[in-house]
């Protein structure tokens, strides 16, 4: 073996043309899969870095089979009758505002979490320690955990910064901890917490943890060792149903109880796995390549191999030293392949959506270079396998007697059919590839249902300390409002509480007066307060009645505009003008609607809106506030001057990053872009890879094929009979490759149905432009050798005997 | 006259200089002459052969064939004049492995834009002709060397060209067969087909009514 292996890297020495080549297309190919698998393996596979992982489960509360928040006072119940989780914890996300001698003032996302939630995932602080049962007692001292983040930027990682007092949002709270580096709770926040507090430490929490009604947490639980989530879901079901009727609460409302991870990861896995898929077949087809042209080169080597086999060398001899060449050229290219994939990970982590939970701590590590080992050796013996075993066979008599022109038909059938199955695996990506990619054009065609360029929006969080009352919530908008106006280049202002596909949503339930729906049919509607330039800032027209005014002030009586959606669904042929809706608001009355406007897109493109209801900012005011601007020059220039807007009205406030509303928009079609951006590049590389091995099969052939063509052009055939006889041959095998590239497609895309928007699986256009892509490259590829064939000179190719 | 060559020249670049492979060479040609073509190897016997066939067009001088001017005719009209004419058979006989004896003899048809009709009647022709009907359905690797030239000249003649030029017919194959093949080619010339070869062999010369010889280029003897 030692011999072989010698024999092979000084035989591989001897052409390094045809080594860097095989090696080069064989590391794009391993580079490739050992990125993605990196990234399966980090996002989908790895098991997540806490205690006890695969006993963690996500306890969500379903309210008409889709899962949704829990009401804290649910999950004390839960918490203290389970018996199927060892225990169970709760969590929610929200924003705060930092004050305090150490900086300006900074807002900042931060969790409530219950006590026992880092115990149970097993995190110890840096510095000091974590939350106390004691902590979670209604009116115990305020207490917070830092980020290792914050700890560096706020405090310059101070080693004496247990213990002391910060303010956030204007109530002191005391430094109990620092927790390690990497460690992120919620795992799936674009912007991940940078501070923990108790729930009753939270005044946002403090007010809804009292109510049943308020769904705001997420519960987090350990399964008691050797149970499975089945058995805690139909325990925690049955209780819920209990606290149901116990409490008088409606609604059809159950319990789902799933592993933590799968929850964490279910929206990216199929389109992690067919990113996997696409990039296998990408080093599946790089596999044939190199297969063809071992088989090329060993054509040439035939004599060699009859004088090795008519020295005695067994056909198993033969076939472990081709073997052990194919296998050197692929570790060889795996080695190339780890360098691409530290690249490829680098490039992929920078671009992708950074919604994608543990995205950010992928990196290639030992998993996946014992990967790319594998995937190296795998490939040396995938394409090292059919030529050493056809030219193995070759008889030492027959190979030895062959003239130059030698070849034989089996190894022209074998290459035949390596590119065959390349354009065939190549038409299927490439019509995933196809789908994804009219499936977003057709998504980015979706009108969001306002206006979006030049906007820009900046979220706050009013803290309760200093906002307490409606007045002042009321009073900070229109101060806030007022100063936005004043601002150079800006042409409109709006004042919302959340902003539509922003990621934030406010759920009010809400009768109607004159169709009363029973309480267990009743479903939330998206609610938004707003200002009385809301409408017109936003481009969302108005479908019937007004919008609001200035005069629509907590003086006046109460109006709501609803969306068209809303008025289909209780007014299909009447007019709702005039019609009473009350909405679960502070216990308010019943509100006149006013208007009906179109219909906005809440959380996707690809979803339908949901109903949604508009009320003046005035008569239902809130603690979030969106500030939105329309600017007349870039809109990112009102970035700086939004903020200092901001620190004149309450310098005490921070805000969250102001972005465009273009970045909204975008952001919410980033996962399908990437996804298709990814499978797009792989198809291409498939296709090239296909076109080149179709390429080198005919370049070979003609080289094999001059007598013949010689003799042909002595015989009278035309350079148009020639070029004809080439790409006739070509033109077989892509038929080949297409019909049987059609049928797998028509099968596989049927696993991609659910990332489809509007374009089925097996779209007739998208079928046809891509077989018509995949002739393109199938003639494109042919052509060369078919100009050289017509320059094949009878006397010279026949002179060759 | 079938063929007339003037002055025809044939060099290549050698360093500095030339290397001549024809030098001025000037030969008629009649309709139903039977010529062969001798001299020593390098003489340049199947080069002319080649000019004359026109799959050679690097040459310099004045070829006429049946009176059409071949030095001025573009790649197209050579082709055009080519095909309509002459057969060309090889020493190796150059038969298409893949093909069968049917399909070999089918191919310069093809070229000629001939109905399948007419082909198929054509090639059942020449097989009665040559007798070879029972191998219409093997393949080059099934027959003898002789058969296999049997089938080249068949494939030469099918088209009813003016001309035969053959590039040492007989140089594979063993003296019977060889001769079988010379005989054809005497029957085909006396049909009034012209006939020129190059050949080594004094014998094979005998067929013929004139001989030219060729050495290091020029014509010595006619």
């Amino acid at each position: 073996m030692i011999t072989d292996f010698r024999q092979a890297f000084r035989t591989l020495r001897h052409s390094p043309g045809f080594s860097t080549l095989v090696v080069l297309v064989l590391a794009v190919g391993i580079g490739a899969n050992t990125a993605i698998f990196s990234i399966v393996d980090g996002v989908l596979l790895k098991p997540l870095p806490f205690a006890n992982a695969d006993r963690l489960v996500a306890v969500d509360t379903t309210l008409k089979g889709e899962p949704d928040d829990t009401a804290y006072l649910d999950f004390v119940d839960w918490r203290a009758q389970t018996r199927t989780l060892e225990r169970l914890s709760a969590y929610a996300g929200a924003v705060v505002t930092l004050t305090g001698p150490e900086g300006p003032a900074l807002s900042a996302p931060m969790a409530v979490v219950t006590a026992d939630l880092f115990p149970m995932l097993g995190v110890t602080p840096t510095l000091g320690r974590v939350f106390q049962a004691a902590d979670d007692a209604k009116g115990a001292p305020r207490v917070v955990l830092l980020s290792d983040g914050l700890w560096s930027s706020r405090f310059h990682r101070a080693a004496d910064v247990v213990g002391r007092t910060i303010q956030i949002d204007a109530d002191p709270f005391q430094i109990v901890g620092v927790m390690p580096r990497g460690f992120q709770f919620p795992m799936d926040e674009e912007d991940p917490a940078q501070l923990w507090m108790p729930v009753y430490a939270s005044r946002f929490a403090t007010a809804w943890a009292d109510q049943r009604g308020a769904s705001f947490m997420k519960a987090i639980g350990l399964l008691k060792p050797g149970l499975r989530a089945e058995a805690a879901q139909a325990e925690l079901a049955a209780l819920e149903t209990r606290i149901d009727k116990d409490s008088g609460r409606t609604g059809a409302r159950s319990v789902i109880v799933r592993p933590f991870r799968d929850v964490l990861v279910k929206d990216y896995r199929l389109g992690l796995l067919v990113l996997l898929f696409a990039v296998g077949s990408v080093l599946l087809i790089a596999c044939a390549n190199v297969a063809n042209l071992l088989l090329a080169r060993g054509s040439v080597r035939r004599r060699e191999l009859a004088v090795r086999a008519a020295l005695g060398a067994s056909r198993g001899r033969i076939v472990s030293q081709l073997l052990v060449e194919s296998v050197v050229l692929a570790i060889l290219g795996g080695i190339g392949g780890a360098f691409v994939s530290l690249w490829v990970v680098d490039l992929l982590v920078r671009f992708s959506p950074l919604q994608i939970p543990r995205l950010h701590a992928v990196h290639v590590d030992g998993a996946a270079l014992a990967f790319a080992a594998a995937a190296s050796l795998l490939t040396g013996v995938l394409s090292g396998i059919a030529p050493a075993f056809q030219l193995a066979r070759a008889r030492a008599d027959d190979a030895l007697r062959e003239t130059e022109r030698g070849g034989t038909a089996r190894g022209t059938r074998t290459r035949q059919v390596l590119v065959v199955s390349e354009m065939a695996l190549s038409l299927v990506l490439l019509t995933s590839a196809g789908l994804l990619a009219r499936s977003l054009a057709r998504l980015q065609q979706v009108s969001p249902g306002f206006r979006t360029e030049r906007s820009v929006a900046m979220q706050l969080l009013l803290p309760q300390t200093r906002y307490e009352t409606a007045d002042e919530q009321r009073m900070f908008v229109r101060k806030l409002r007022d100063e936005l106006q004043t601002l150079p280049g800006v042409s409109a202002v709006a004042m919302s509480t959340t902003l539509p596909l922003s990621g934030s949503d406010i759920g009010v339930g809400y009768v109607v007066e004159e169709h009363p729906l029973p309480a267990e049919q009743r479903t939330p509607a998206s609610f938004f307060a707003v200002d009385s330039g809301y409408f017109s800032a936003l481009g969302i027209p108005l479908v019937e009645g007004r919008g609001f005014t200035p005069r629509d002030d907590e003086r006046a009586p109460g109006v709501i505009v609803i969306n068209r959606a809303l008025a289909a669904k209780f007014w299909p042929n009447d007019n709702p003008l005039g019609k009473r809706i009350a909405i679960g608001y502070n216990r308010t009355g019943p509100r006149e609607i006013v208007g009906v406007v179109e219909n906005v897109k809440q959380h996707q493109l690809s979803e339908p809106a949901p109903v949604q209801i508009y009320a003046p900012f005035d008569q239902t005011p809130w603690p979030f506030v969106t500030a939105i601007v329309r600017t007349t020059a870039a809109p990112e220039s009102a970035f700086g001057s939004m903020r200092a807007a901001l620190a004149r009205v309450d310098p005490l406030l921070g805000a969250g990053d102001p972005k465009t509303l273009d970045s909204y928009v975008a952001r919410s079609i980033a996962t399908p872009r990437f996804t298709t951006f990814l499978v797009g590049a792989f198809a291409a590389l498939a296709l090239l890879l296909a076109g080149f091995g179709l390429f080198s099969v005919m370049a070979y052939s003609v080289v094999q094929r001059r007598r013949e063509i010689g003799i042909r052009v002595a015989l009278g055939a035309q350079p148009g009979d020639v070029r004809s006889l080439v790409l006739g041959q070509a033109l077989r095998m892509g038929a080949m490759g297409l019909a049987i590239g059609l049928a797998g497609a028509f099968a596989a895309t049927r696993v991609i149905a659910s990332l489809l928007f509007d374009v089925t699986p097996h779209d007739p256009a998208t079928f046809a432009g891509v077989s018509a892509a995949l002739v393109a490259v199938m003639l494109a590829a042919a052509y060369l050798p078919a100009r050289r064939a017509m320059r094949v000179d009878p006397i010279v190719s026949l002179r060759v005997e | 006259m079938l063929v007339s060559l003037r002055s025809v020249e044939k060099s290549y670049p050698h360093g500095v200089g030339r290397t001549y492979v024809l030098r001025r060479v000037n030969v008629d040609i009649k309709e139903g002459e039977f010529v062969s073509i001798m001299g020593p190897s390098g003489a340049g016997k199947s080069t002319l052969l080649h000019i004359l066939g026109m799959h050679d067009s690097a040459w310099s001088g004045e070829y006429y064939f049946m009176d059409q001017p071949v030095h001025r005719l573009n790649p197209k009209q050579r082709s055009e004049l080519h095909k309509k004419h002459i057969g060309f058979v090889f020493q190796s006989y150059h038969l298409l492995d893949n093909l069968t004896v049917y399909e070999n003899l089918e191919i310069p048809l093809s070229y000629r834009n001939v109905s399948r009709k007419d082909r198929q009647s054509m090639v059942a022709d020449i097989l009665d002709r040559f007798q070879i009907v029972g191998k219409k359905d093997l393949y080059p690797n099934q027959l003898s060397g002789g058969q296999q030239q049997l089938v080249g000249v068949a494939r030469a003649v099918i088209a009813n060209p003016q001309v035969i030029l053959a590039d040492e017919p007989t140089g594979n194959l063993h003296t019977a067969q060889g001769k079988e093949i010379m005989e054809l080619f005497r029957t085909l010339n006396e049909s009034g087909t012209t006939i020129v070869q190059v050949t080594h062999s004094e014998v094979n010369a005998s067929y013929g009514t004139r001989i030219i010889q060729l050495r290091d280029g020029w014509v010595v003897d006619d």
